[in-house]
């Protein structure tokens, strides 16, 4: 997912998408086109990999770098374009190339000797003082990219319409807006709570405000992880005081452009982002995370992005 | 008044036709003692502008023509491929930097004869066309002069011509020392848009564009080499950061690390992979051994990259409803 391209925030949405942000009731954001064409995709994807999954798993095993004198999975480089550089700088030393061009690199099937021949002199090419080798072909890495590419097709064929194959359970991903406390004892919610999506408050009656700022949850007493150092703000004192960490105006809206932000927006003269590590640290682990002191636009585009992991903490 | 693209395919014409004249002159011009004194200051610019007028001020190029110089990357450029450099390099094919790194080979081994230096200068050529091409590959859906309006057949044409240019400059001049980077110019689509850029945008209306047009089959195999490059790219990445950090391939911290700053590759791995796998589908159904064998190839090249995210959380790729 990314924000920039994917997601459109407009107050023009408002009567479209009615949103669920205390002291707001609506959300300003929602798909753009190039974000709805990606979702699409993603419906499409999902179908096709679950349709499709038992087949490439046979036809995986028959694609077995082991044994083999060549595979693709074995190879490290770096872009393609120093794969023509390999080419080219070969023949310094090479008096005579070998006739095999980029796409027979990519081909685990046929002239595998001589593919290994060339991948051993791309292996010895002259480097710069400081430089990692140009291109590596690694029988042990394929044979680890391998089993790990077999073991996650096992997942998916046995699993072939969850869209969580894995083994860990669906995690969530708690969020505490700006201005709201974190509730004490959390999370204290029974299994199968209705996040606050569906209209109910997911927190549990009569929970006292927290005093004192945000008591950060991992000090013991809960067993959901805190990822709010993953928040990311452009307010020094903000960042100082509830544990999220500071970077330039500049560095969250690079990193928002490349897409490294699962959510971000301006607010109060500062720049808000959460990046998207807690999906993978704790979500796709089955953690449970929190994270405070979310602006509202922040949760707005969050609950476009991520709605089946997200639940909004508000004692309202 | 849009791109002038049949222009830029008489100059590659003219370029391929005048081979024998090109290479001698980069022969003598690049690794003559004026070649080898920019070479030995590392004088980029210098090589740069010796390479350019080797090709457009050859004798045996259209002065109309010559002034196409430069209008290729410009276009490139324009259309947002802007190059974002990490470590003084966008890992862009450079021939100034192949040329450089030859002269400090024979620098620190010695000096070839003429043949040798003719021989290396052929392989300059051809990466100085294949540039060429690959920016000509990603103009084809542009408006122009002889292009008033939009239609898809155009673009096939028009990737027919890249394809008839890069036989010729495959078929050479048939010297066992002459390099064949690629044979396929629909690859030339995907490999023009791999070296690192600041924006990610312009690749997205790349793949738009590159659904919209074309037979099936020349989709099929642009897509094919998408989820290849970007496979093997992503591969890389993640074996280069495993080793710098020492975290295991598995260790959720180095996903975390490379998912952060793939966000992109992703989304256009999962473009390339629905068409494959679609055609997969087919394949299977009507028992087509091979077709099916050569697209699982390629299928499982691009999910390698990230089976967990791509085969086992995909609750994690985004929303699907």
């Amino acid at each position: 997912m990314i924000e920039e391209l994917f997601i459109e925030c407009s107050d023009t949405h408002a009567a479209r998408h009615p949103g669920p942000i205390e002291g707001r009731n609506f959300s300003c954001a929602t798909y753009s086109s190039l974000g709805e064409v990606h979702r699409e995709h993603l419906v499409r994807y999902g179908e096709l990999l679950g349709r499709t999954a038992e087949s490439l798993r046979q036809d995986n095993r028959a694609l077995d770098p082991a044994g083999t004198a060549y595979s693709p999975l074995g190879i490290v480089y770096g872009f393609c374009a120093d794969l023509f550089s390999n080419m080219v700088l070969n023949t310094l030393r090479s008096p005579s190339p070998s006739d095999l061009s980029l796409e027979d690199v990519f081909l685990s099937r046929g002239r595998l000797e001589e593919k290994q021949t060339q991948a051993r002199e791309w292996e010895r090419l002259p480097k710069g003082e400081g430089e990692r080798a140009p291109f590596e072909h690694s029988p042990e890495w394929a044979a680890q990219m391998y089993a790990r590419l077999a073991g996650a097709l096992e997942a998916r064929a046995a699993h072939p319409e969850e869209p969580n194959a894995s083994q860990f359970p669906t995690a969530r991903l708690y969020v505490v807006p700006r201005g709201s406390p974190v509730p004490q004892g959390f999370p204290p919610m029974p299994q199968g709570f209705p996040p606050m999506a569906q209209g109910f408050p997911p927190v549990a009656q009569g929970f006292p405000p927290v005093a004192q700022g945000f008591p950060p949850v991992a000090q013991g007493f809960s067993p959901v992880a805190s990822a709010q150092e993953h928040c990311l703000t452009s307010d020094v004192t903000r960042a100082r005081l509830t544990g999220a960490t500071a970077l330039t105006a500049d560095r969250i809206s690079a990193d928002r452009a490349e897409g490294r932000l699962l959510a971000s927006a301006h607010a109060d003269g500062a720049w808000f982002g959460v990046s998207k590590f807690p999906l993978t640290l704790y979500v796709s682990q089955g953690k449970d995370a929190l994270l405070t002191d979310l602006p509202p636009g922040v949760i707005d585009v969050l609950h476009v992005v991520c709605p089946e992991f997200l639940v909004v903490l508000s004692h309202k | 008044m849009g791109f002038p693209f049949s222009d830029h395919i008489a100059l590659l014409e003219q370029f391929l036709k005048g081979r024998t004249a090109i290479v001698g002159g980069l022969e003598r011009q690049l690794f003559s003692a004026r070649g080898k004194a920019h070479a030995g200051s590392g004088d980029r610019e210098s090589i740069a502008d010796i390479l350019d007028a080797c090709f457009f001020e050859s004798p045996t190029i259209s002065r109309h023509l010559s002034g196409l110089k430069g209008q290729l990357d410009a276009a490139h450029l324009a259309d947002g491929f802007e190059p974002a450099r990490q470590d003084g390099y966008s890992r862009a094919l450079d021939p100034v930097e192949l040329a450089l790194r030859a002269c400090h080979y024979w620098d620190s081994t010695r000096w070839p004869g003429t043949n040798g230096r003719l021989a290396f200068a052929q392989s300059l050529y051809a990466v100085f066309i294949l540039r060429q091409l690959e920016y000509l590959s990603v103009r084809i859906w542009d408006e122009g002069p002889d292009r008033p309006s939009s239609n898809k057949d155009q673009a096939a044409e028009r990737l027919r011509h890249v394809q008839r240019l890069l036989d010729i400059l495959n078929a050479g001049g048939r010297s066992p020392q002459e390099i064949r980077l690629v044979r396929d110019a629909r690859w030339l689509i995907q490999t023009a848009q791999g070296p690192l850029t600041r924006h990610v945008e312009p690749y997205f209306i790349k793949a738009a564009n590159i659904s919209g047009s074309f037979t099936d089959t020349d989709r099929i195999e642009i897509h094919k080499a998408g989820a290849v490059l970007a496979g093997g790219h992503l591969r890389s990445q993640l074996r280069h950061l495993s080793f710098r950090t020492g975290w295991a391939v598995d260790n959720p911290q180095l996903l975390a690390l490379t998912r952060s700053s793939n966000s992109m590759d992703m989304a256009l791995l999962v473009r390339d992979l629905v068409p494959l796998l679609d055609a997969y589908s087919a394949a299977c159904v009507r028992q087509d051994g091979d077709a099916r064998l050569a697209l699982a190839d390629a299928i499982l090249q691009g999910l390698s990259a990230d089976p967990e995210l791509l085969l086992t959380r995909l609750d994690l790729l985004g929303p699907r409803r």
